[in-house]
């Protein structure tokens, strides 16, 4: 596992609370809002540039741990949560990696920052303003395999079928040659 | 006595079957190019299978091509009712196949949801998922929506085209005839597809800051479940995944336009004062400010957002979501299920009630409210005024119409049929200890093909309950009467004479 720690930078007097899980932020998230929080994940989907900020998705489900290309365990639905992160913040980790999706585990962010649950400064968004973060592992390739025989069954099939709509539209052209 | 229906019926049957299966195997074209694009070579199996499984089935039921189509209006029926059931079973290959679903029955769930433009979705990890599978998840929703009849209909035309055009669900011709009404519709959907990609791609690119091509994958597939009312996204948070409210502004235009029926496209183009005429129109707006009002009010008093804006932008989009039919959520569903008291009656009530007639939105529908309303009004009017007194019951829908007791009657029954198709989703859902909030929540949303969640729609869902939400998704988009239909041609064939 390669540990790439990029940033630790604590801006403002609030310390972090023990680390937390995205779960317990969406399940009880009134008693999380305006604290500082700790939570690590997965980044998915794309890095978002507006409103002065990076916008990403962290993940801290089964499948930051283990992908689903990997074990084939499927383990329910994502459980997500947005990052808004500074630019100052965000560099380091645009350089090297990029956001999870098919075929690619995103890096592995640990990060800290203050849980903004329905924000009337975002008309009533909810994400963690992050303050500072780390790269726990970086992003990589998740296996595919291809399944080229059911492809070429496929083909069979559709090769089949044009031939009997060949042969019909023979028919249909022979029988409309006999009426005239 | 009940009529055993002919080898002919069936033969008829599935050869127009066959035809709405060369449509499934020519959508399949389309992420097929994705997978291959992609390099993807697993989903592009996939697809091809499904393409050559498609056509094998529409060329195999060739035979049955009649001399003379002699269709009549139950085999248009039965057709729809059946090629609602085979098209989500041929939809489901690639999604199961996928590895992202834990039983096919799920997969299943899914096509199903896609086609009837539902939006419920017991997909895993779909953060993972390939994008090709993405793009078909939509197009399952933009070819039910659009209708996946009518887009036979447009290639091949034939007989019984009537009947098969009135299956869908579909109750207005816009010319006088149904290929001229097919090719209007498509026509409309055209413009839309241009504006809604271009404007969703822009704001994605431009504003959002995302890759091109990534803002490419979400703009056409934002654009397909908006437009047709779907609400699959690709990304697990939905439309909160997007944290913009210029996005969410072009979304909420595409869902208005997908819950407009194609008449109200019509009267729009002719003039704005046309459309405010008919008394759908004016249903719609008054029931959609109603439970807007009730829903804003509800969440006021919950005191989950602290201020107007914020309670104005999640309220207007999840209301908007809901009576649209369409399903997008900027809240996660252990969000919405905060959404007590009044906020969830107005949410409800607003997915219960669904859009105009022949849209993709499901529901009840606003002409039949508009209608209810008019005919007991009447009822009380006729009740209270001296006796001999003349009641208008004219109205105005596109032109001038009368309100017969029989239409009373007919819209009245649809009506009653919904509420019951809400409650039987709502009763098994209590029965597998759903609270009463969140069951009926549950179930209004599959009946009236609406999508939004309180997380009772899970993979870990009991089978039986799963079952109970793929029947009410798929009658609730035909609107009872093919599935009725359906359902008395098997009866005859087997008790008929």
């Amino acid at each position: 596992m390669i540990l790439t720690s990029v940033a630790m930078l604590l801006v403002g007097p609030a310390l972090p609370s023990a680390a937390t899980e995205v779960s317990d932020l969406l399940s009880d998230p009134e008693s999380w809002a305006g604290k500082v929080v700790e939570v690590s994940g997965e980044i998915v989907g794309d890095y978002g540039r507006h409103s002065g900020s990076f916008w990403l998705q962290l993940n801290d489900d089964a499948y930051a741990v283990e992908p689903l290309l990997e074990t084939g365990r499927l383990a329910g639905s994502n459980i997500g949560l947005t990052l808004r992160v500074p630019p100052e913040l965000f560099e380091e980790i645009a350089s090297a990696e990029q956001p999870g999706g098919y075929r690619w585990r995103g890096p592995i962010l640990k990060v800290v920052g203050e849980y903004r649950y329905h924000d009337p400064d975002r008309s009533g968004e909810t994400y963690i303003a992050v303050t500072a973060l780390e790269i726990v592992e970086s992003g990589r390739h998740l296996p595919s395999e291809a399944t080229g025989s059911l492809g070429m069954v496929g083909v069979v099939l559709a090769v089949g079928a044009a031939t009997v709509l060949a042969r019909h539209a023979r028919q249909r052209r022979r029988e409309w040659r006999l009426e005239d | 006595m009940l009529i055993r229906p002919q080898p002919s019926d069936i033969k008829l049957v599935g050869f127009q079957l066959g035809r709405v299966l060369y449509v499934v195997g020519i959508a399949g074209i389309i992420p097929l190019v994705w997978a291959i694009i992609d390099r993807d070579w697993h989903s592009a199996s996939s697809f091809i299978f499904m393409i050559g499984l498609a056509l094998a089935i529409a060329a195999s039921v060739e035979r049955f091509r009649p001399k003379e189509e002699h269709a009549g209006w139950h085999h248009g029926m039965v057709t729809v009712a059946l090629v609602w059931l085979v098209v989500p079973a041929l939809g489901a290959i690639p999604l199961a196949l996928s590895r992202h679903y834990g039983r096919p029955l799920d997969a299943f769930f899914d096509a199903m949801s896609g086609v009837t433009t539902t939006g419920l979705a017991l997909i895993q990890d779909v953060d993972h998922l390939a994008s090709s599978i993405n793009v078909w998840r939509s197009a399952l929703q933009f070819l039910g929506g659009q209708g996946i009849v009518l887009a036979a209909l447009m290639l091949f035309g034939g007989g019984g085209v009537l009947a098969l055009y009135h299956g869908e669900a579909r109750d207005e011709r816009i010319f006088p005839s149904v290929g001229s009404t097919a090719r209007f519709i498509w026509s409309v959907s055209l413009f839309h597809a241009v504006f809604g990609i271009t404007a969703l791609w822009a704001v994605g690119s431009f504003i959002l800051g995302f890759h091109p091509m990534r803002s490419l994958l979400h703009a056409i597939t934002i654009f397909m479940s908006a437009f047709d009312t779907g609400g699959f996204a690709p990304m697990s948070t939905s439309i909160g995944y997007y944290h913009s409210v210029t996005y969410e502004s072009v979304i909420g235009v595409l869902m208005v336009a997908g819950a407009l029926s194609f008449g109200a496209h019509y009267a729009l183009w002719r003039g704005p004062r046309n459309l405010l005429r008919n008394l759908e129109a004016r249903t719609i707006l008054t029931t959609f400010a109603g439970t807007l009002v009730i829903a804003l009010i509800g969440l006021a008093a919950t005191g989950l957002y602290t201020d107007g804006l914020s309670l104005g932008r999640q309220g207007f989009f999840q209301l908007l979501s809901a009576h649209t039919g369409t399903g997008f959520s900027t809240v996660p569903p252990a969000d919405l299920i905060r959404w007590s008291g009044l906020a969830f009656g107005g949410i409800t009530i607003a997915m219960a009630l669904g859009g105009m007639g022949s849209s993709t939105a499901g529901g009840v529908k606003a002409l039949r409210i508009g209608l209810t309303v008019r005919s007991l009004w009447n009822t009380v009017k006729e009740a209270l005024l001296p006796e001999g007194s003349v009641i208008s019951n004219r109205y105005s829908q596109g032109s001038p119409k009368v309100l017969h007791p029989e239409l009373a009657q007919s819209v009245m029954t649809i009506s009653l049929l919904y509420v019951g198709l809400y409650l039987l989703g709502t009763a098994v859902g209590i029965a597998y200890g759903v609270p009463l909030q969140q069951a009926m929540f549950e179930s209004v949303s599959a009946g009236a093909s609406v999508g939004l969640s309180v997380g009772v729609v899970d993979p870990t869902m009991p089978v039986i309950l799963e079952l109970v939400y793929v029947l009410q998704m798929w009658i609730g988009r035909l609107e009872f009467v093919a599935v009725f239909a359906l359902v008395g041609f098997v009866v005859s064939w087997v008790v008929g004479e």
